[in-house]
């Protein structure tokens, strides 16, 4: 009869074994993310569980499970961002930071820091203060730089880095890296700033001025003197280029000496060739040979009838 | 249900009085139990099927965990597991995605020209000059290694909604992204932090204008190192310079920076121009002299060849008749001089033995003279 009844009753002594073992797999264990690390209280002892996976506890009061994530936290202190941090040649600047920090030890952390919040409050009063004492020991010029080699803004990262890893070394905090996320000056010292920046927009208009003023008269005297350069070079050129030509002509020249006269009344004639083809007012005397034959008596005639 | 009934009259109820009542309860326990039955068939049936399925979306990544533990991660296809709480299924963006982070003034979104900036409220960049100015980026950025990232950073429950991590602890940045202590906060952060290193190297005109490109480049290149250094399963695809102005206050002096840039452009140009129309010019003047100096080369040359050949032809009849031929040419050039038209007078004087003058207008009266004349008469008469 009994073993009837629990054949028969089967489905429900199942279910009655499913809802239990649940209940006890529940209450009897807990579950950690590959992220996470763990600390175990039992009646105020505490250890460290890191092992991801399916951890075995006893139900509470005889023990609790705190969970910290040990994943990387970006954490800005806010307080002191606003207020004024000195640098060492007396610049007051504004400085912000922000640091990537990690639970690297759950146990030290939570004895210590017990929370993520009460943490990051302690880490904020301390990033303050290493923050102004970092900038406090260097010059506004090692901040901003044109020169890359005087600019000292990765070593003060790392020195405030330095000082907050040693400072946290004891609470289970590890500082990934320190940066800065604001920097500024004082709202009055920016309007000297806008002051400086128009007069100096103003030197630098000037300066294009002058500059494109002198570039451009360098370059019409150097065209200038180009020009004269290669003219009186063309000039030299052409005058090479006559002498070649009346030293071709001189050639033909010896044939004038079979009759010097004849040769220079030719020219002469050739000379008022030219001399006529302008304007020119002429005054000849009749005795001039043809208008001799105007002359009274023409003298001429008389010499052609004899 | 009939053995049931039994133990009912027999054991609690012989009088008969609850039967109804005690038929009822059982009659309900036993919907109950059925209900309960199908809904843990159910929760089985959806435990072996589908509730264990997944698949994976092209711009998204899948990481399954056992337990808290990282068992594997897929990029494609359709998968199944036993699901929660043997298994959790964790879902990454693996497209690109953009953050903007803008170190910009209220003055900008108002519209106003602010004597100063108040710290907190207007959001800058000191160059390496120590002068002030406002830029705006845009970064595309890519999660390369999803179990990585993951593992790396504190990552919200559900991944792929970056900016819910720590709900009650959050603070506004000045890009209006409430900050948490996750992936995007810290990229913001790192990408501030390159952004004012790499400024503060820069000299202010470089950033507005002339070395943009460069000071672009140098902000990528810090911060895909900064990234690069906290090795979590980021990859910086692109750093977008989406402008860099002066404050508002300094904006017409720099106006005037880039007026005169391009005086100082127009000034060159403009000699620059001069130096080529010069050098034209000189060349064409160049070739003309040498043109001119070469044809009186050939010009003299040939002049002396014909004059000689001239010569030559002339020199023997001249050795027969001298005189003649002297006369002759004298004679004949004179005549080819005057008989040229033109308005020249040519006056011809008598000898001074001769005792009268004769005066004599060789050549005809020009006809642009005889012209205005005509024209002179024809004004008289009209009027």
């Amino acid at each position: 009869m009994a073993n009837g009844n629990f054949f028969k009753h089967w489905p429900t002594m199942l279910l009655g074994v499913i809802v239990a073992a649940i209940l006890l797999v529940a209450v009897f264990s807990f579950q950690l993310g590959q992220t996470e690390s763990a600390v175990v209280t039992t009646f105020g002892r505490s250890g460290e569980v890191n092992e991801p996976g399916l951890h075995f506890r006893w139900p509470f009061p005889f023990q609790r499970v705190y969970r910290f994530d040990r994943r990387i936290r970006c954490f800005s202190g806010s307080s002191g961002s606003l207020e004024e941090t000195r640098t060492s040649d007396g610049h007051n600047i504004l400085v912000g930071i922000y640091i990537n920090y990690r639970i690297s030890n759950a146990q030290a952390f939570f004895v210590s820091l017990e929370t993520p919040t009460k943490a990051e409050s302690q880490l904020n009063s301390w990033m303050r203060g290493f923050k102004n004492a970092a900038f406090g020991q260097y010059r506004f010029n090692q901040i901003v730089n044109t020169d890359a080699k005087q600019m000292k803004l990765a070593e003060i990262q790392q020195k405030i880095k330095d000082d907050l890893t040693k400072q946290t070394a004891g609470y289970g905090i590890e500082i990934v890296s320190v940066g800065i996320n604001n920097i500024g000056v004082p709202k009055t010292i920016s309007a000297k700033v806008f002051e400086r920046m128009i007069a100096e927009c103003k030197k630098v208009a000037d300066g294009y001025i002058a500059e494109g003023n002198r570039e451009a008269r360098e370059i019409r005297i150097k065209a200038d003197s180009d020009r004269t350069q290669r003219l009186a070079e063309a000039e030299a050129k052409a005058k090479e280029i006559r002498a070649q030509g009346d030293g071709e002509a001189a050639k033909h020249y010896s044939v004038f000496k079979q009759n010097p006269e004849l040769a220079e009344f030719l020219r002469k004639l050739d000379s008022l060739r030219e001399v006529m083809k302008g304007r020119t007012t002429l005054l000849l005397d009749t005795n001039t040979a043809p208008f001799d034959l105007l002359k009274p008596g023409a003298e001429t005639l008389k010499t052609v009838a004899k | 249900m009939e053995e049931v009934k039994s133990v009912i009259q027999n054991e609690f109820d012989r009088s008969g009085r609850y039967e109804s009542g005690l038929k009822s309860l059982v009659k309900s326990l036993q919907w109950a139990f059925r209900i309960l039955l199908a809904i843990i068939i159910g929760m089985v049936i959806y435990f072996i099927s589908w509730g264990g399925y997944f698949s994976v979306e092209p711009q998204q990544a899948v990481i399954v965990l056992r337990f808290g533990k990282i068992l594997d991660t897929f990029e494609t296809g359709g998968h199944w597991y036993l699901p929660y709480p043997i298994n959790t299924f964790i879902r990454v963006q693996t497209n690109q995605q953009f953050i903007n982070v803008d170190f910009t003034g209220t003055e900008v979104k108002a519209g106003e020209i602010r004597d100063s900036l108040e710290p907190g409220r207007d959001h800058y960049l000191l160059t390496g000059d120590a002068n002030i100015v406002h830029t705006s980026w845009t970064v595309g950025y890519k999660i390369s290694d999803p179990e990585r990232y993951y593992s790396a950073l504190l990552t919200p429950a559900n991944p792929v909604v970056n900016n819910q991590v720590v709900d009650d602890d959050t603070f506004t940045d000045a890009d209006g992204f409430e900050g948490t202590r996750g992936p995007q906060t810290l990229l913001r952060n790192l990408f501030r932090q390159a952004v004012i290193k790499v400024t503060g190297g820069f000299p202010a005109e470089q950033i507005l204008s002339s070395g943009q490109s460069r000071y672009s480049e140098a902000v990528q290149r810090e911060f895909a190192a900064s990234v690069r250094a906290i090795n979590c399963g980021i990859d910086i695809e692109s750093v977008v310079l989406d402008r860099a102005f002066p404050p508002s206050k300094t904006s017409n002096a720099f106006a005037e920076v880039t007026a005169a840039g391009t005086m100082q452009s127009t000034l060159r140009n403009q000699a620059e121009t001069y130096r080529v129309e010069t050098e034209n010019d000189t060349q064409a003047r160049c070739a003309e002299i040498k043109a001119a100096a070469e044809t009186y080369r050939k010009e003299t040359v040939s002049t002396i060849k014909a004059e000689s050949s001239y010569f030559s032809s002339i020199l023997a009849e001249y050795h027969n008749n001298p005189r003649t031929v002297l006369m002759a040419l004298y004679t004949s050039t004179l005549a080819d001089a005057m008989r040229k038209p033109s308005e020249e007078r040519f006056v011809i004087g008598t000898g001074a033995k001769a005792g009268r003058k004769v005066w004599l207008q060789l050549n005809p009266e020009p006809k642009v003279k005889l012209n205005e004349a005509a024209k002179k008469e024809q004004d008289a008469k009209e009027k």
